[in-house]
């Protein structure tokens, strides 16, 4: 068992009090801790994953999907802002969760085209599909309920200038040049056994928590969280010359092989508490957080430069997306 | 014969520090390592019979070998060596890669004899010089006008083009005496062909780059390198399309699996896949792979809770392991091995499982090889022993294990792994200051099992203090034997170290 094992295993309390903090993986500004579900949070195997079962079955006009639950039994959670894609169409998004019962058909008209110059309605979506970098997701999100399709053009203009690139509301001229630094993120951070979520920071500063009903769901998902959303935030910090927040393991006057093992130790230890302490301290928070409301049901989630959605069962917490921007 | 004049130095003049910092360098470019050439000088006058066989050695990069084909020519330790030699090691590559090495000689301007009988008797007398002459005309025009002299190189032109008795008498003398097998018939095709002398062309390969001149079409088949070029002086019009279209497909750059390293890598594809034993031929439960077949179908027949977080395959692959280290010499040194066996390794696409399978044939290999091996793994499903194979599962605390690794009384520490250090990043460059701070002088080496050597690892280094020994294929074990070999040898390397280690690093 390693030292972060030993010493994060308590759940958190508050709006996060079902899951519990486990391995901190780290690799350049991003810093990734793995989330599990406490003994108490009920096995949500019925909620099947979104990469496998969710289809775009199409979009009527812009700005409007048509998605499809294709699962014969098992409901599926489409993640907030998960976005599709097609050659020679206009690639759109999602501005909230959205929850399918098996074989439903669900539309959304509240989507966001992201890619202003392509015209052409998405036929039949690539299988491969992505989260909004998280500087899109706030407007995203605040944004949801209401309709327009070039509603976020101006906030992908921003975010792509934010990275240097051409100005414009095209999300691929954002993904295309970075794609290979982006993948970085995907290789780099390892899917834990039973892991269900995850805590992310940049520079040390925490910014998203994403927590899925399973772990076949976060298998799925995570990878792409990581790649897309998060990966890019890290991006976008190292453009802003942030620094990784590391505790550097002092060799000064080192004794021996176990007193540098120690130190290891002593470093990774003190630097896994700074991290789980930010969590700790976000779920106490005070939040919208019904414990009482029976059923599935979604819940807003505001506070401060905190927000997301979060999907309940009764008093269980089924699915969140909890999120602030990098650059406060 | 060994003699005792400095000037032909015998193998025990050879410094191990010449040797680790060419096994170090020669990866990258001449210019980007300082001292390169004073390297190549050294090591050239230390073992030159040794030296001879680099020119062979797959691992480096074409301006290293540049540098070992000119030092073979001019470096009076060379003297010795005979072209015949030198003209047999180029034999032992491909002609493609002979003539980019052979280029050197007109790029610099080496005008000796020696290097012109190298020149003539290797690619006039090579089995496959219409071809080669067929999609490297220029190339091989230069070299051959550059070794001859233009003069000569005129008078051979004008020979070819006008027969006379006279003539025939010249062409015999200058070049057509080195023609392979005897046809001088053939090798005055393509010596028409490359001076541009009318001929009515009987080599397929000829006629067919000789067609293209009229319509590109006729030289489908040919390399899209060439076919450009045709394009380029004689098809301006032609769209580059169409050069896609006729081009011949490009060899893959990827070399296959070697035999443990495939078999790892069916054995994890399947343990993945839980496949279905539908065909007769699997069904048998015979052949190479049937320990294998067994392995998995016991695994996911068992339901248990517990059975699945063992995710692991028993199987035997002693007698494989014996044929795979049969050449390869028993290397009396210790070795520390550090495993990643995390997620990661277990790659996705084109590469799924590449990483783990090569660093498992890797780590198998030289248990099977070195007198003394630790193993230190981080994560995976299982610990890697004599009839069990994990999968690569979780993270990989990199930094713990080296610690570990050092604790032994290995001579070098290895650390098989892709790269993502993700149990904080930079914890195994700060372990090793430290390993070193305490001074403990053990080699510690990243060895990255890699997919093709044009990846690009700029990224996954550990840290500059640990060196990258990136390896795409299992026949990277004898780099590695070489190096456990080396820290076990004194500043001069012993005749009998010599001898193993030339056997390590010059066997294609």
């Amino acid at each position: 068992m390693t030292i972060q094992d030993a010493s994060i295993q308590a759940a958190f309390s508050g709006l996060l009090s079902d899951v519990r903090p486990g391995q901190i993986q780290s690799w350049g500004l991003l810093d990734v801790a793995a989330l599990f579900s406490t003994e108490g949070r009920p096995d949500y195997s019925s909620f099947v994953s979104p990469l496998q079962h969710l289809k775009l079955v199409r979009v009527p006009t812009y700005g409007t999907l048509i998605l499809e639950n294709e699962a014969k039994s098992g409901r599926v959670i489409a993640p907030m802002h998960i976005g599709f894609f097609q050659v020679g169409a206009q690639n759109h998004a999602t501005s909230r969760v959205l929850l399918l019962e098996a074989g439903q058909t669900l539309t959304a008209t509240d989507c966001f085209c992201i890619q202003a110059s392509q015209g052409g309605l998405l036929q039949e979506a690539q299988q491969r599909f992505i989260i909004l970098p998280l500087s899109l997701r706030k407007t995203a999100l605040a944004k949801r309920g209401e309709v327009g399709y070039a509603r976020l053009w101006d906030d992908i203009d921003t975010h792509n200038r934010r990275h240097g690139i051409a100005r414009g509301g095209h999300l691929e001229r954002f993904l295309r040049p970075n794609f290979h630094r982006l993948m970085i993120f995907r290789h780099a951070f390892e899917v834990l056994p039973k892991q269900v979520g995850a805590a992310y920071f940049v520079a040390g500063n925490l910014v998203g928590v994403e927590v899925t009903p399973n772990a076949a769901y976060w298998a799925d998902v995570g990878p792409i969280l990581n790649i897309y959303c998060y990966g890019a935030a890290a991006l976008l910090g190292g453009r802003h010359q942030l620094q990784p927040e590391r505790q550097q393991v002092d060799l000064e006057g080192l004794a021996d092989m176990n007193d540098l093992a120690r130190r290891l130790e002593d470093a990774r230890r003190q630097e896994s508490m700074e991290r789980i302490n930010l969590v700790e301290a976000l779920s106490n928070l005070t939040w919208n957080n019904p414990r009482t409301k029976p059923g599935l049901h979604v819940v807003d989630l505001e506070q401060g430069e905190w927000v997301g959605q979060m999907v309940k069962d009764g008093a269980n917490m089924l699915y969140l997306s909890l999120f602030r921007d990098v650059l406060v | 014969m060994l003699s005792s004049s400095p000037k032909f130095a015998p193998y025990n003049a050879m410094k191990k520090h010449l040797l680790v910092e060419y096994l170090d360098c020669r990866r990258l470019p001449l210019t980007q390592h300082e001292g390169a050439v004073e390297l190549h000088d050294a090591l050239c006058e230390a073992a030159p019979q040794f030296y001879l066989h680099l020119l062979a050695d797959q691992a480096t990069d074409i301006s290293h070998k540049h540098k070992v084909l000119v030092n073979l020519l001019t470096h009076v330790s060379t003297h010795d060596i005979e072209r015949q030699r030198i003209e047999g090691i180029l034999r032992t590559i491909p002609m493609v890669e002979a003539l980019q090495l052979l280029t050197i000689i007109r790029d610099q301007r080496i005008n000796r004899s020696r290097a012109r009988e190298l020149v003539l008797t290797f690619l006039i007398g090579h089995e496959q010089f219409p071809e080669l002459a067929a999609i490297k005309r220029q190339r091989l025009g230069y070299l051959l006008k550059h070794v001859l002299g233009e003069r000569t190189w005129s008078a051979v032109k004008r020979a070819l083009a006008n027969t006379t008795p006279e003539g025939e008498i010249f062409l015999q003398r200058e070049v057509l005496h080195y023609a392979w097998n005897g046809d001088s018939a053939r090798a005055r095709e393509v010596l028409c062909f490359l001076a541009g002398v009318p001929f009515n062309p009987v080599h397929t390969a000829l006629a067919k780059s000789l067609a293209a001149r009229q319509d590109l079409q006729s030289g489908e088949g040919l390399p899209a390198e060439t076919l450009h070029g045709l394009r380029g002086t004689f098809h301006r019009k032609t769209p580059l399309r169409k050069i896609r279209q006729l081009s011949a497909s490009v060899p893959t750059t990827v070399r296959p699996d070697g035999p443990m390293a495939a078999f790892y890598k069916d054995a994890l594809t399947n343990a993945i896949n839980q496949p279905q034993v539908t065909t007769p031929e699997a069904e048998s439960m015979d052949g190479p792979l049937a320990g294998l077949r067994k392995a998995v179908a016991l695994l996911f027949k068992s339901d248990s809770i517990e059975a699945e977080k063992e995710h692991s395959i028993h199987l035997d692959i002693s007698t494989m392991l014996s044929g795979a280290t049969a050449s390869l010499p028993l290397i009396d040194g210790s070795v520390a091995v550090v495993l990643d066996l995390s997620a990661s390794m277990g790659a996705m696409g084109e590469r799924l499982n590449h990483p783990a399978a090569l660093a498992l044939a890797l780590t198998r290999l030289l248990q099977k090889r070195v007198r003394k091996v630790s193993l230190h793994q981080a994560g995976g499903t299982a610990q890697l022993a004599e009839d069990n194979l994990p999968v690569p599962q979780g993270v990989a605390d990199i930094a713990q294990a080296i610690i570990e690794a050092a604790r032994t009384d290995a001579q070098a520490i290895l650390v098989i792994t892709d790269g993502y250090e993700n149990v904080r990043q930079g914890d195994a460059a700060q372990v090793v200051r430290g390993i070193q701070q305490l001074g403990h002088t053990i080699p510690v080496y990243q060895v990255v099992p890699q997919f093709t050597a044009a990846e690009n690892l700029g990224q996954r280094m550990l840290g500059e203090n640990i060196p990258v020994i990136p390896l795409a294929h299992e026949d990277g074990i004898q780099e590695l034997l070489a190096r456990i070999l080396l820290t076990s040898e004194g500043e001069n390397i012993s005749s009998a170290g010599m001898a193993t280690l030339e056997q390590l690093l010059t066997v294609r």
